[in-house]
């Protein structure tokens, strides 16, 4: 039990920087360049906590507090999140809410920081990304409460444990549109391509990358860290939903856990090398779109 | 909605504290003596507390809720044991947050201080509070996303010729309910009311027809009732 929950809690602190990792190396190799090591996230953050940070004059302990708060929360919203079959550290009737309310405590921390440089830059970008969220928001409680209504739990761990496979017999289609909407909620909460350009250097089009431009150094680390992590989350909840690993021994199910994680960063990596940025008002549409398809797998759940 | 509320707080807690000072009052602006805070931080506290003990509080008031309703304490005690034991748990995920925000804190601080230097953007050479996004700016996506429920006023005066003296933007959502549907209608029945009070104004006996009226109609109503 104890061995259990330290490998769980070890695989939250230590994967998450490996799938940035294969999404950027899946892009390398499908723009035809050979890209950065794999591992390279894991070099980046270990490079930016030794370097000195730079503050702008205009903040204040606001701006500090936003990329530990940030970290803070998504790293707690990790412990109820359950992995490869077993039940999360953290599992009580209604946990699907605070999961979600830490998500957007870390956004919350973030956009505020960004307010607190003065710039207009930071606050285009706080402003976009809030808004999208609220619109990113109904889908994704709206799947949440699909995966509630097919397993009869309240609880992530429920909801992902041993009552899903009877769940997926019973409303398949439900929950495979339900999964398509979290792909999308993923994509858009992950500021990741067609909804946001990770690697993009105009800031008029930034929306998450231009909250952070003042950020440098140890709290940029918490920041990058922190992007992985919500990546991680999204990808251990979709993955868990579309594959029940929960049969044969609790090795074996974390392996294939893990293994399916890789294949749901290639997967992102795939989407960024073949689709191309929406324009931003054409964001909205996606998002409503994907409500809709969450809608639809709670109509047919309620029929 | 949690991120729309978010959204709300961001706003206001952006544009009012954060930043530069948007006018010369703000500028001056300082925090409230120690007198004024302690009250408040005591009623954070209270509310942590309470947060945090709930496990123990809840069976303690069905005790109490069974002593003044009557019913047998059987009847609520489970149900709030149940709630208890639920809200152990969320207490310690809060323990965890609180936990791993102080323990990332320390770390940060033992990682090193930073330098001050001025706020980074482009065209950010000097900056004044005119650069700063306002609430109107903060909110424009949203309030015209949801324009066919908030029925924004929108004032607008965008910079004009090659070197414009000023421009200004603004959006102030209205409560659909209270200042389109509620206070219209109070209004129009005012009026139709005050019409009719005109009517009868001074004139006794018109005003003693209108009693008679209402209760031959009353006592009418009665009967049908029976």
């Amino acid at each position: 039990m104890v061995l259990r929950a330290f490998f769980q809690i070890g695989l939250l602190l230590l994967l998450p920087p490996l799938l940035l990792g294969v999404t950027n190396r899946v892009k390398s190799l499908f723009a035809g360049r050979k890209g950065p090591p794999v591992l390279q996230l894991y070099s980046d953050l270990w490079k930016l906590l030794r370097k000195g940070a730079v503050y702008s004059r205009t903040t204040t302990w606001v701006f500090r507090a936003g990329p530990v708060v940030g970290l803070a929360a998504v790293l707690t919203a990790g412990t109820m999140l359950p992995v490869a079959g077993q039940p999360a550290l953290l599992a009580f009737p209604g946990d699907f809410v605070l999961f979600a309310y830490l998500l957007a405590l870390a956004r919350f921390a973030t956009a505020l920081a960004a307010l607190d440089t003065g710039s207009s830059f930071e606050g285009m970008g706080a402003a976009r990304e809030v808004s999208f969220s609220s619109m990113a928001e109904p889908a994704l409680f709206l799947v949440l409460v699909v995966m509630a209504r097919a397993t009869g739990s309240l609880s992530l761990s429920g909801m992902l444990g041993p009552a899903l496979a009877p769940a997926w017999r019973a409303a398949a289609p439900a929950l495979l549109l339900s999964a398509i909407a979290l792909f999308v909620v993923a994509l858009a909460e992950n500021s990741r391509i067609p909804v946001d350009d990770p690697n993009t250097h105009l800031e008029l089009t930034m929306i998450h990358e231009v909250m952070v431009l003042d950020h440098s150094g140890p709290d940029l680390a918490f920041i990058l860290y922190g992007a992985s992590v919500k990546l991680f989350l999204f990808g251990a909840l979709l993955v868990r939903l579309l594959a029940d690993v929960s049969v044969g021994g609790i090795w074996a199910a974390e392996a294939a856990f893990v293994l399916e994680l890789l294949g749901f960063a290639i997967l992102v990596g795939i989407v960024e090398s073949v689709m191309a940025r929406l324009r931003l008002t054409r964001v909205p549409q996606m998002l409503v779109g994907a409500s809709v398809l969450s809608v639809f797998a709670l109509v047919l759940l309620l029929r | 909605m949690r991120i729309s509320r978010a959204a709300c707080f961001v706003k206001v807690q952006g544009t009012v504290f954060l930043g530069n000072a948007r006018s010369a009052e703000a500028e001056g602006a300082h925090e409230a003596p120690a007198a004024m805070r302690t009250p408040m931080a005591a009623l954070a506290v209270a509310c942590v507390a309470i947060g945090l003990s709930a496990w123990a509080l809840l069976p303690a008031l069905a005790r109490g809720a069974a002593a003044w309703s009557g019913l047998p304490l059987q009847a609520l005690l489970p149900a709030a044991e149940e709630a208890g034991r639920t809200m152990g748990v969320v207490a310690g995920g809060a323990v965890v947050l609180v936990g791993t925000v102080a323990a990332l804190w320390f770390l940060r601080r033992r990682l090193g201080g930073g330098v001050a230097a001025m706020t980074w953007g482009c065209g950010y050479a000097f900056p004044t509070p005119r650069m700063a996004y306002t609430g109107s700016s903060f909110a424009q996506i949203l309030v015209r996303g949801f324009g066919w429920v908030l029925f924004p006023r929108i004032r607008l005066a965008p910079p004009r010729g090659p070197f414009p003296k000023g421009a200004r933007f603004s959006t102030e959502p209205r409560e659909a309910v209270l200042d389109l549907a509620l206070l219209p209608a109070v209004r129009d029945y005012a009026a139709a009311t005050s019409r009719v009070r005109g009517l009868i104004a001074g004139r006794l006996h018109l005003q003693a027809l209108l009693v008679l009226a209402t209760l031959v109609a009353m006592l009418a109503w009665r009967a049908v009732r029976g």
